[in-house]
């Protein structure tokens, strides 16, 4: 039976916008008595890493969640940026370190070009949102097949790749560069104008174009830097996984992206969420995945089961706070 | 203001007192244990050769930590990664592809934890590594040599359908060059008319197959590169009224690789004039003896399972060598 302090602590703890810090700090001290290894350094720095990119995807898909829409052909733009991307790395018409560079530019302009035609087609063609990116998904899977007949392509320049090995002060490199990437995400969310925007339109679009908002404008910013965001992720993932190919993330990959956005705050009618929160998220996630891993001792589908039962939880959390708070307002 | 204070001091205090609790402790003890990681069990044969890698840890008495990547090259590295800092004695993984397969090699390397890859090698001089590896060229090229002596005994001349694999993998390209390299010998009586790209999926095997078979209706000789597609095959040949026994003057010659429980009962059945099978049982054991030498060896080295045909002539021999008559039985 719970004490009426403990049922207090529960409630002020779900409605908390820190929720995702409480919860990833729960579960880390509960993984560490069953597997102390959680806590070591290398471990640390392992999961740093494999959180990287579904950090950056996670506050990519919150700026169009908060805009009233969401974003399903994450994975695919991935796959196709991360095939187009590493030919041309391996491109031997481009000097060594030029291949890179030009790699790295090709990866992010097809993510935001990507995220521009996601961004016209749900804008300014009135799409919904959910079946343009399922056509994308569909579009930029198929273009990544036929690019490649399926084939991965490896032996990526050990300049790009050899990044994912390092670290800086004992921070791995690519969660240096996916925090840089997130913060910028987060500082033009909170305090750009158009970021400011996205949450008028995402609250109630109506409202916010008799007010005189570019509604149009706004939602299309948030594709297209949904996109970018997800071509940093592509990088960051090619670098680990030293490659790019059309499975290069699985599907479960957008759901974790999404889940991290809801469980990090994000409400999936609009108007609601943040960038720290989508990161808590994505943390959080990762760390569940990384516990199950450090286990050894449990099949896909246990995995698979305590992870959705998680994510179920959370966003459940998630709705039902943000339920509240707009009753709240409401009155 | 003064609750959002708190608020932030709250959780602020909840993480540090986590951290604190249990920051970068000193790694723990080695497991010892022995890091299975399968990118996945979806076909017979990835279930069979978990199945009897564990069984046979198991009879050596060492412990084992598993996991199954589900297709999902990020995750197969997250969980090869946790066996290392698991501190495991040795890995055995079977990696989603050659390519996504080098990360692999290089983080067991540079934890000088030794890594055997079952029965897909890694691309290129990725690093130190042992693979178990059946020996795809020899054993497409016995088997189809023996269908083509099956041919030549009977009389006439055939036409040819070979099911490919993902010539993305090593595997599927060994068995082709094994499969054209036989019908060299044979081009006298034997012509391939059709050469039917799957990449190891059912639908596509079913459709092409179907397709070369409207296409060829004097297809009477077909190797498929895998005993997984059978299922495929065998409705496409059924829908062209072709499926027929040995014993049948309309059977069209069949040939397999692998050796699963499927292409025994086709065996015994008469359906199946013969199977390339690879020795689970020597893959397996061959995997653990290179982990249990305990030590990542100074170049890549490559284990080659010979394997063997499996044919009407020989199949009550065979059938405890291959791994399929068990599972067939169960």
């Amino acid at each position: 039976m719970k004490t009426p302090l403990a049922n207090s602590l529960l409630i002020r703890a779900t409605r908390s916008p820190w929720i995702g810090l409480y919860a990833t700090a729960a579960y880390f001290a509960l993984a560490a008595l069953v597997t102390p290894e959680i806590a070591s350094l290398a471990n640390l720095q392992g999961l740093a890493v494999s959180l990287a990119p579904l950090m950056v995807l996670a506050a990519g898909q919150t700026l169009v969640i908060v805009s009233g829409g969401i974003d399903l052909s994450l994975t695919g733009v991935v796959a196709y940026a991360s095939v187009l991307g590493a030919m041309t790395m391996t491109s031997e018409s481009l000097p060594a370190g030029g291949s890179v560079i030009a790699g790295v530019v090709v990866v992010l302009t097809v993510g935001a070009i990507a995220g521009a035609a996601n961004g016209v087609a749900v804008a300014w063609l009135g799409m919904p949102p959910f079946l343009t990116t399922l056509v994308t998904l569909m579009f930029f899977n198929g273009l990544a097949q036929w690019q490649t007949r399926s084939q991965p392509i490896g032996m990526l320049p050990e300049e790009f790749i050899g990044l994912s090995f390092s670290n800086i002060i004992g921070v791995p490199v690519a969660l240096l560069l996916a925090a840089a990437a997130t913060a910028v995400a987060h500082l033009w969310l909170r305090h750009a104008l158009t970021g400011q925007r996205l949450y008028a339109v995402g609250q109630n679009r109506a409202t916010a174009r008799v007010s005189g908002l570019p509604v149009a404008r706004t939602i299309f910013s948030a594709y297209v830097a949904c996109g970018l965001l997800a071509g940093v992720a592509t990088l960051l993932y090619m670098m680990r996984l030293e490659a790019g190919k059309p499975d290069l993330v699985s599907e479960t990959v957008l759901l974790d992206a999404v889940a991290a956005a809801v469980i990090g705050g994000a409400s999936l009618a609009g108007g609601q969420g943040s960038i720290g929160g989508a990161v808590l998220g994505a943390m959080f996630l990762t760390l569940i995945g990384n516990s199950l891993n450090l286990m050894g001792s449990l099949q896909i589908w246990h995995v698979l089961l305590v992870k959705g039962s998680v994510i179920l939880i959370g966003v459940s959390i998630s709705a039902w706070r943000n339920a509240r708070l707009r009753r709240t307002v409401a009155a | 203001m003064l609750a959002r204070r708190l608020t932030r001091r709250h959780a602020l205090a909840t993480s540090a007192t986590a951290l604190l609790a249990t920051g970068c402790r000193p790694p723990g003890k080695p497991s010892g244990a022995v890091g299975i990681c399968f990118e996945t069990l979806q076909t017979a044969f990835w279930e069979a050769s978990y199945t009897i890698l564990k069984e046979q840890l198991r009879d050596r008495n060492l412990p084992l930590m598993e996991a199954v990547a589900d297709g999902d090259a990020s995750r197969q590295l997250d969980q090869v990664q946790a066996f290392i800092v698991r501190r495991a004695r040795g890995l055995i993984v079977a990696a989603k592809d050659s390519v996504t397969a080098v990360p692999l090699v290089k983080h067991a390397n540079r934890a000088e934890v030794p890594i055997v890859f079952f029965n897909r090698r890694p691309h290129g001089d990725s690093g130190r590594y042992v693979a178990i590896q059946s020996d795809n060229f020899s054993i497409a090229r016995d088997t189809v040599e023996h269908m083509a002596q099956v041919a030549r005994r009977r009389g006439g001349a055939y036409q040819a359908m070979v099911l490919l694999g993902d010539l993305g993998d090593m595997n599927a390209v060994g068995r082709r060059d094994g499969f054209l390299a036989a019908i060299k010998e044979h081009q006298d009586i034997v012509r391939v008319v059709a050469q039917v790209p799957t990449d190891w999926n059912q639908e596509k095997a079913h459709a092409g197959a179907a397709a070369a078979l409207a296409a060829n209706p004097g297809i009477n000789f077909v190797f498929s590169s895998s005993d997984f597609l059978f299922p495929s095959l065998i409705s496409a040949l059924q829908s062209a009224n072709k499926y027929r026994t040995i014993d049948d003057p309309g059977h069209v010659i069949l040939g397999g690789f692998d050796g699963d429980a499927l292409a025994y009962r086709m065996l015994q059945e008469r359906y199946l004039d013969a199977d390339g099978v690879q020795d689970l049982y020597f893959e397996c054991k061959a995997s653990i003896e290179a982990v249990e030498a305990a030590h990542a060896p100074t170049e890549p080295t490559v284990v080659l399972d010979r394997g063997f045909v499996a044919h009407q002539g020989n199949l009550v021999e065979c059938r405890e060598r291959m791994w399929g008559a068990r599972y067939a039985a169960a």
